[in-house]
């Protein structure tokens, strides 16, 4: 760390001495001061430092928590599914629950580093890195319940398209399989996304790798495998860009096609309270309100912990509370319709599901969760509560609560017995094998997570720097500007891609 | 500056940055490059921190052919797919599943 | 207590005679040689008597021997004969005719005595397991009670008026006294039990009967005495405390959907199509050329008219298609497997007097099945003669054709249900013995359901071929329409106009279920009307 004294953003916001806003893409998110080599030193140093005794904890804690991942699975794969609270006929329950819950949570990832990216919004750059790795992950723990939520998970390779002894082949009407394809591709763009990105910055840990001792060595060759050669060439900087902006036009889409699709596994159903087209973008929108918080809630924790407040200021939390804001009033709006469209359809088995979900025996679990995501998000219209780090602490639990409750929602309503009320009406409740894989998912999450945060630059390091006010060529080269970018106006940050 | 190969080499803005912080403009490389590609240069380089605006066309460099390639490999994705599918269900095994017949291109939109 | 035990002989396992209702004589014989060494109760009997060939085989003979006139063709070749036929012939009684003596049956009714302050109680034969005979087997164990759809339970049946008097509710444990002699067991509500009365099932409870029914239930015995052998009059208390009740079915009440559509005769007299109106089916042009089913096309129809619930063909479909039980904790959790279920519905605006509509309810072989478009292995799709089949060993168990099913008619194997719930082991060897060979044994993990008994299809196919004629309607029975004592049930080709099932369906009463979700079911349903005879309403 530099000791260049800075004023922190913080105390500007407090003291309404902000900085001029030209447009939301142009304001100086850094602190003016900051040197490229203080960022440089800066993200690098938890990659370089000897490992801290609290991430050694950290990561202890995660691993065992990780371990209860390890033993729900091989009872699992031992008995049978009839180790979790499974039943009929609520056939999906937690299992499928999770597993929107954590496509959920990486949407926020690709939304950040790709649409916000295509949007030009250049506050992005302090979080984008974290919110991919994040969302790789997310995609990683999700990938293990359609996966073992089969009751014969060694046949799960006949979701695939390859020859066997039945000559069968997948059955492409159903839309398990459009998320098998949407999620796959979902991840591999994802993981194409994070990667490209980090080849820049792994080739600065290469360089900054020097000395002759075997952990340096293992650095350089490692580092070096990864960076596949980077030089900062700027023949590799017109690849690169080329190709991080494809992947970001092509991850556009798949951030609403894969929820979506996820929604579609309901809304093609026959069901009554899944049978809903309102479910692809009701799905999109809670996703990215969920993932959003769990962004926030890791990157208040790490910016606390690596101090990073100059690179991830309030101004980003800010930006972020907005984006949750709006995802909370969408999907409260989609609450509202999906009562408005169950009364005005007339169908007494639609109408009854939705009264039944007000009232009946999951009402709590429904009111819940319309104050935590509907409500409670109501707060960022002011300023205050936007700019607040105890506003952001106190929101997260019920945040991550309220996809947990309405996934669940979803898979408890095919009880709410349609057609034949002659089947139990028969309530879920989850075994302890049930919360111990999704418990266990937790760890596998967060000890990947931390292991990211250890070994890779958990900053996007080179698009930080090309956001930085001293990396602007000035008056006479604003030329180039004008012709890339149109108007740009104030020559206050030159765009990242 | 040229190294020994005969490649111009420019030092980023990243080195001037770390010495003036933000009082003095920095001097863009890519003014350098201009100088290079107008004498007459094409076989050099510049090495930058971060992707420099402007560099390419300084340099004198043509457009990147990724995009096309993208666009042909997505396409033969995209045919391979519903070629794939097309077949599986339609044409090697047709079954009747849900009444609908089994070859109809509208549930392949979905995947 | 007793210390000494005799295996008993299956009457599978044992030779023995027996008369008709008619008189006529026919012969008992072991499809079995005894497994575990057990005597029938004629051998007991004749060995106790010191008869010294007290084998089952030579006492039959010895009593056809004894008959007049049996044997002037030689013993031994009119032995043969009977075994072939079955019965002896012109062995039955002439009927004769008794008076009924109406004032002793009234007498005997007013003779039940009365509770004068407090409860009735009335001793009724269990449905399943009748005095507690049948009370080691899994199968009735696991059948649901035809009215209240309790499984591996019996509770003191109380009228819902009673019970909030008592202030208990359903799973309550109650004391029932009478003279010193007290049982504890739950109550529960059940339209139109007479107030002041409490139903007591018996023959649970039993101490030794094997390893299923062993303390399941509760035994009411104690309370019934021989002065009192059906009613008697009883003290009850709440006890305190609750005994968890596995059900099948917790709705009570249609809540006014055309489910199990019914009509009395007057409005079936003016109006002989109310269920298909009640269920019509939805309007509007296919978006699809629909699949024509040449050659056989088969179909269902069950009279809810008919239909008594009385659960046989539940079992028979559990005996033919090798469906496990899965015990009481697993029913909690709404893991049972009947392929076939009976709904029972309350209908009605009096709580005290309630009619009651049964409604089997398996698969309905739908034509558009929602099960198939989601099943993403093709582990279940139409047969070429409309059957919507499962491919058991393609099966991986995504329960998504579960979920998407409207009549919820799929069974999912959430664990190994026929080696104890164990991951591995062996299928105990009687088990084995007991399967149904023509039937695949489903491991955990895999989805099925009703097949309309397809491998009796096969088997009828196979034998018309060999015997040299095609199918006739009437050749295939699945196990549940062979069963029903009430022939509810019919089974049939739906492109053969003359069938049974086609007339069924020309029937003004038939109607589909849920025919609104469009998924064309071919399983269909005559509606019920109900003429009860005035005299016997109360």
């Amino acid at each position: 760390m530099s000791d260049v004294h800075f004023t922190p953003v913080e105390e500007e916001l407090a003291h309404g001495a902000e900085a001029p806003i030209e447009y939301l893409g142009e304001r100086n998110l850094l602190p003016p001061t900051i040197t490229m080599r203080e960022l440089t030193d800066t993200i690098c140093a938890p990659t370089e430092n000897k490992t801290p005794r609290a991430w050694w904890i950290a990561f202890g804690l995660a691993v065992s928590v990780a371990g209860i991942l390890g033993a729900s699975v091989a009872w699992l794969l031992f008995k049978g599914v009839g180790v979790w609270g499974n039943n009929s006929p609520v056939g999906w329950a937690w299992d499928i629950t999770n597993f929107v819950w954590w496509i959920g949570i990486g949407h926020a990832g690709t939304l950040i580093s790709a649409i916000l990216f295509l949007f030009r919004q250049k506050w992005r750059t302090s979080i984008n890195r974290f919110a991919e790795a994040m969302t790789i992950f997310a995609v990683m723990c999700a990938g293990i319940f359609p996966g073992l939520h089969t009751g014969r998970p060694w046949f799960d390779y006949y979701m695939f398209p390859l020859p066997n002894q039945m000559v069968l082949w997948p059955q492409f009407k159903s839309p398990l399989m459009w998320d098998i394809f949407a999620v796959s591709t979902y991840f591999t763009v994802s993981a194409l996304f994070w990667f490209i990105g980090l080849i820049p910055d792994l080739a600065t840990l290469r360089d900054r790798s020097t000395g002759n001792a075997l952990p340096q060595k293992i650095r350089r060759f490692a580092y070096g495998f990864f960076s596949v050669g980077w030089r900062g060439s700027n023949r590799h900087w017109q690849h690169y860009e080329r190709a991080y902006l494809i992947l970001a036009g092509l991850s556009t889409p798949l951030v609403l096609s894969v929820h979506s699709i996820v929604s579609f596994d309901f809304a093609t159903s026959v069901e009554p309270g899944w049978h809903t087209t309102i479910f692809p973008p009701y799905f999109v929108a809670g996703a990215v309100f969920s993932g959003f918080a769990m962004v926030l809630t890791l990157m208040l924790i790490c910016r606390a912990v690596f101090g990073m407040k100059d690179v991830v200021t309030m101004k980003h939390l800010e930006l972020m509370n907005k984006i949750m804001l709006t995802t909370g009033s969408l999907v409260g709006y989609a609450y509202a319709m999906e009562f408005f469209v169950a009364y005005y359809s007339g169908n007494q088995y639609e109408r009854y599901v939705f009264l039944n979900r007000a009232t009946g025996p999951y009402a709590w679990a429904y009111w819940s969760m319309i104050a935590c995501n509907v409500i409670f998000p109501q707060v960022f219209w002011f300023k205050r509560m936007r700019t607040s780090i105890p506003a952001d602490v106190r929101r997260l639990h019920p945040y991550q609560h309220r996809h947990v409750v309405r996934a669940l929602r979803h898979h408890r309503d095919d009880a709410a017995p349609r057609l034949s009320p002659g089947v139990v009406g028969l309530l879920f409740s989850p075994t302890m094998w049930d919360m111990g894989i999704y418990i266990g998912t937790f760890g596998l999450f967060f000890s990947l997570f931390l292991l990211f945060l250890r070994w890779l630059p958990m900053i996007a390091l080179a698009e930080v720097k090309a956001t930085l006010p001293n990396a602007h060529p000035h008056a006479g080269h604003a030329r180039h500007d004008a012709d890339d970018h149109g108007h740009d106006g104030s020559a206050a940050a030159v765009p990242a891609e | 500056m040229t190294n020994a190969d005969g490649e111009a080499v420019c030092g980023g803005p990243d080195r001037r940055a770390a010495t003036s912080p933000s009082t003095r403009p920095p001097t863009p490389a890519s003014s350098a490059a201009e100088k290079l590609r107008d004498a007459g240069y094409t076989k050099f380089d510049a090495h930058t921190p971060y992707p420099v605006h402007g560099m390419d066309k300084a340099m004198g460099l043509r457009d990147t052919p990724l995009g096309w390639i993208v666009l042909v490999l997505g396409l033969a994705g995209c045919l391979t797919g519903f070629v794939m599918m097309t077949w599986m269900n339609g044409i090697d095994y047709p079954l009747v599943i849900g009444g609908k017949p089994p070859d109809a291109i509208p549930v392949d939109a979905c995947r | 207590m007793t210390k000494w035990h005799v295996p008993r002989g299956h009457e599978l396992e044992s030779w023995g005679d027996l008369r008709g209702l008619d008189g006529t004589i026919s012969i008992q014989q072991p499809l079995i040689s005894p497994m575990f060494g057990g005597r029938s109760d004629v051998e007991v009997l004749a060995q106790l008597a010191g008869e010294r060939n007290w084998r089952g085989y030579y006492l039959v003979r010895q009593t056809l021997r004894a008959l007049p006139n049996f044997g002037t063709v030689g013993f031994e070749a009119e032995w043969r004969r009977v075994l072939h036929r079955g019965f002896v012939p012109g062995t039955a009684e002439s009927p004769r005719l008794l008076p009924v003596e109406g004032s002793r049956i009234g007498a005997a009714l007013g003779a039940a005595p009365a509770a004068a302050d407090g409860f009735e109680a009335v001793f009724l034969a269990d449905p399943k397991l009748l005095d507690g005979r049948h009370a080691n087997n899994a199968w009735l164990l696991e059948l649901p009670d035809p009215m209240t759809r309790i499984t591996w339970d019996n509770v003191a049946l109380l009228a819902p008026k009673s019970a909030e008097q008592l202030g208990v509710r359903d799973g309550d444990l109650i004391r029932v006294t009478r003279e010193g002699a007290t049982v504890e067991l739950p109550a529960w509500r059940l339209p139109g039990q007479p107030e002041k009365s409490v139903g007591l099932l018996m023959g649970w409870g039993r101490k030794h009967t094997g390893r299923y029914g062993r303390d399941v239930g509760f035994d009411v015995f104690p309370l019934r005495r021989s002065d009192a052998l059906h009613a008697a009059p009883v003290e009850i208390q709440k006890a305190g405390g609750k005994h968890p009740i596995s059900q099948t079915q917790d709705h009570n009440s249609m809540e006014g959907r055309p489910i199990a559509i019914d009509a009395t005769l007057e409005e079936y007299k003016a109006n002989p199509t109310f269920a298909i109106q009640r269920s019509p089916m939805p309007r509007a042009l296919p978006l699809w050329r629909e699949v024509e089913y040449v050659g056989h096309k088969w179909g269902l129809v069950i009279d809810l008219s008919a239909c008594t619930g009385c659960n046989t063909c539940v079992i028979a479909c559990q005996s033919e298609n090798n469906i496990p039980t899965v015990g009481k904790e697993m029913v909690a959790r709404g893991r049972e497997m009947h392929w076939l279920r009976i709904d029972r519905y309350f209908v009605g605006e009096d709580e005290n007097q309630p009619e009651v509509s049964f409604q089997p309810l398996g698969c309905q072989q739908c034509e558009e099945a929602p099960c198939e478009n989601v099943c993403p292995v093709e582990a279940t799709a139409h047969s070429p003669e409309g059957l919507n089949d499962m491919a058991y060993n393609r099966c991986i168990g995504t329960r998504y054709c579960a979920n998407n099913c409207p009549y919820k008619a799929r069974r999912f194997n959430y664990l190994n249900w026929h080696t104890n719930h164990e991951a591995s082991g062996e299928v105990p060897e009687t088990k084995r013995l007991q399967f149904n060979p023509n039937v695949t044994v489903r491991m955990r993990g895999v989805m099925e359901k009703c097949t309309y008994c397809v491998q009796r299809i096969e088997m009828a196919r196979i034998a018309t071929k060999v015997a040299g004629r095609g199918l006739r309607d009437g050749d295939i029975n699945p196990a549940c329409a062979q069963a029903c004592p009430a022939q509810a049930i019919v089974f049939g080709d739906l492109n053969d106009a003359a069938s049974r099932v086609s007339r069924a369906n020309q029937i003004s009463r038939h109607y589909k279920l849920l025919a609104e979700v469009g998924a064309q079911p071919r399983t269909t349903f005559l509606g019920k009307v109900r003429n009860p005879n005035p005299e016997m309403s109360a």
